[in-house]
């Protein structure tokens, strides 16, 4: 009896490939036409695949977990000659019929995972993986010779560095004499040599760079802080009543200041918060251990100890490691908003601005009364968190932060 | 040839039109030493045999374009002057290896492997390499013609490879 190819059908107009989830039928059951006997996951939903024809199941290619290319083989039907005929003239003459018909003769052969199929796909031009186009050629402004790269790697230098040069290579890249002519330009400027503190600080901005950073801010009274300010011995700063205020919304809700590896959402055991010291020629971010389980009393003295040996760089590596999140009182230097960039390993950071009186609408007395307000501000990884999630986390900050009796 | 060795001649007949008595050498040819017939920057061109000459043209033709493209006469293909090309590949970053003989292996794609097996780093765009089409020879001089690189195609491929 013919062979009829179950195929990985065409899910959406960009969709490449599907991962097996659900595998009802085993070989030997029968099945009806159009029936639903596998399911697969894309990126966007879960969808089922349906049997080419009547018949019985002769064998299932694929596994569980695993991805395959649209077009791919998945399994067969044994089916009746009538059956196999229709089918053969149903299937239309695209590409998934080219599949169907090219496969089968090679039926022993098991279907590659669609990852191994794309490496090897690469190696032509107009390769294709599913019928849809690969690309072959690696052209144009993101693209560096081997020649560009090693003369970087030789002068330590990274693809942030050469943002400025214009590429008169194809599609704009930037080829070996552009690269030359660029470090010609600025041999006559004046230079020094960068201080560690600061190439650490570039490079740690570079990386966080790379992901999909966004801001939200809010504007907060901050009258309560400064009035509870002065009733503590020591006094702590507003930037640490944000900390702590960070830190006890935090130990509610922990995953929001997860992190994104992978597939992974990696989740601290502690909440570590650090806070931002400028220090000669770069930032220093002292980790504060277990922040919400330490008093503001406690976070104050600390604070100072860790700020002594910042500004003294006495700071080790450790003492700047493992925070699941980091406070910038950019306040400090009278700036009223920003848009902070989180550490390279951090999804969050919370911002706090200068505070400034203002005119504020009194709904009970029904008329302007003046008050204290910052801009509080929270950027975030918008891989691992969205602008809701953000924002019910800076909104129960602000919460804190106008009852800091709470604190 | 400077060697010792018998030496059994098989002459390229077109090379007859440039081998002038007062062009040639006093001395013999050393084995193994490529030389630089032309210097550039932008592209090096690597040949031997007749289309040295073809190579020299299109590089002539090039320079009124604006661009200075380096020849290398291999002069002998084993052994292969593999230091002289890579220097030369250091200077100009570009590599297109011009041969009449037919394309599938031979003296072009040993050239190829060896710089970018030795010389990766240096090479600013993929080489690229120019030989006569997979066929046989045909007879007619028209034929002839289209089969083998010439100057003109030379010059076409070395501009798509400037501009990569």
């Amino acid at each position: 009896m013919p062979q009829v190819p179950i195929i990985m059908p065409q899910l959406g107009e960009s969709i490449a490939e599907a991962t097996i989830v659900d595998i009802k039928v085993k070989p030997g059951d029968e099945v009806a036409d159009d029936q639903e006997i596998i399911d697969v996951e894309t990126n966007k939903a879960v969808m089922g695949v349906t049997t080419p024809c009547k018949g019985k199941i002769d064998k299932i290619t694929v596994q569980l977990k695993e991805t395959y290319p649209v077009g791919a083989v998945l399994g067969y039907v044994e089916a009746s000659e009538a059956d196999a005929a229709r089918f053969a003239k149903q299937a239309p003459p695209t590409p998934q019929r080219e599949v169907a018909e090219e496969i089968p003769t090679r039926a022993d052969q098991e279907v590659a995972p669609a990852r191994e199929r794309k490496i090897a796909a690469r190696d032509g031009e107009g390769a294709r993986v599913g019928d849809l186009p690969v690309p072959a050629v690696t052209k144009g402004a993101t693209f560096m010779s081997p020649r560009v790269r090693a003369r970087m790697a030789e002068l330590q230098l990274t693809t942030a560095d050469l943002a400025g040069i214009m590429g008169t290579g194809a599609g704009n890249r930037v080829t070996i004499k552009d690269l030359e002519s660029f470090l010609h330009k600025i041999e006559n400027q004046t230079a020094h040599e960068a201080s560690a503190i600061r190439a650490g600080v570039a490079d740690a901005m570079r990386r966080s760079w790379t992901r999909p950073l966004s801001t939200i801010g809010s504007s907060v009274n901050l009258d309560p802080v400064l009035d509870d300010r002065q009733s503590r011995d020591p006094k702590p700063g507003p930037g640490l009543y944000a900390l702590r205020a960070l830190a006890l919304a935090l130990s509610k809700n922990p995953i929001a200041a997860a992190k994104l590896i992978g597939n992974r959402v990696v989740q601290s055991n502690s909440i570590d918060v650090g806070i931002a010291v400028e220090a000669e020629d770069g930032i220093m971010v002292p980790v504060i251990r277990g922040a919400d389980k330490t008093s503001l009393l406690d976070l104050t003295t600390k604070y100072k100890e860790l700020v002594d040996l910042a500004r003294q760089r006495r700071i080790s590596p450790d003492m700047q490691a493992g925070g699941v999140a980091t406070v910038s009182n950019f306040g400090t230097f009278g700036m009223e908003w920003g848009t902070p960039i989180p550490l390279p390993d951090q999804t969050l950071l919370l911002g706090l601005g200068a505070g400034k009186k203002v005119p504020s609408w009194d709904e009970e007395k029904k008329e302007f009364v003046p008050r204290t307000e910052a801009q509080i501000t929270l950027s975030f990884d918008h891989r691992s968190i969205d602008g809701g999630g953000a924002g019910r986390l800076l909104k129960r900050v602000i919460e804190l932060l106008e009852n800091p009796k709470e604190l | 040839m400077a060697i010792d060795d018998p030496v059994i001649y098989c002459e390229h007949k077109y090379l007859y039109y440039h081998l002038k008595a007062d062009k040639l050498p006093e001395k013999g040819l050393p084995t193994g030493r490529a030389r630089i017939a032309r210097e550039g920057r932008d592209l090096t061109i690597v040949s031997y045999s007749a289309m040295l000459q073809e190579s020299l043209a299109a590089a002539e033709e090039l320079t009124r374009e604006g661009f200075e493209v380096e020849v290398v006469d291999l002069r002998t293909v084993k052994p292969l002057d593999t230091d002289t090309v890579l220097a030369s590949v250091a200077r100009t970053g570009r590599l297109l290896c011009v041969g009449e003989s037919f394309p599938w292996g031979g003296a072009t794609a040993e050239v190829i492997a060896r710089v970018t097996s030795q010389g990766f780093h240096l090479l600013d765009a993929a080489p690229q390499r120019l030989n006569a089409k997979d066929t046989p020879i045909p007879y007619h001089p028209n034929l002839w013609s289209a089969h083998r690189p010439n100057a003109q195609n030379i010059a076409i491929k070395a501009r798509a490879l400037l501009r990569e």
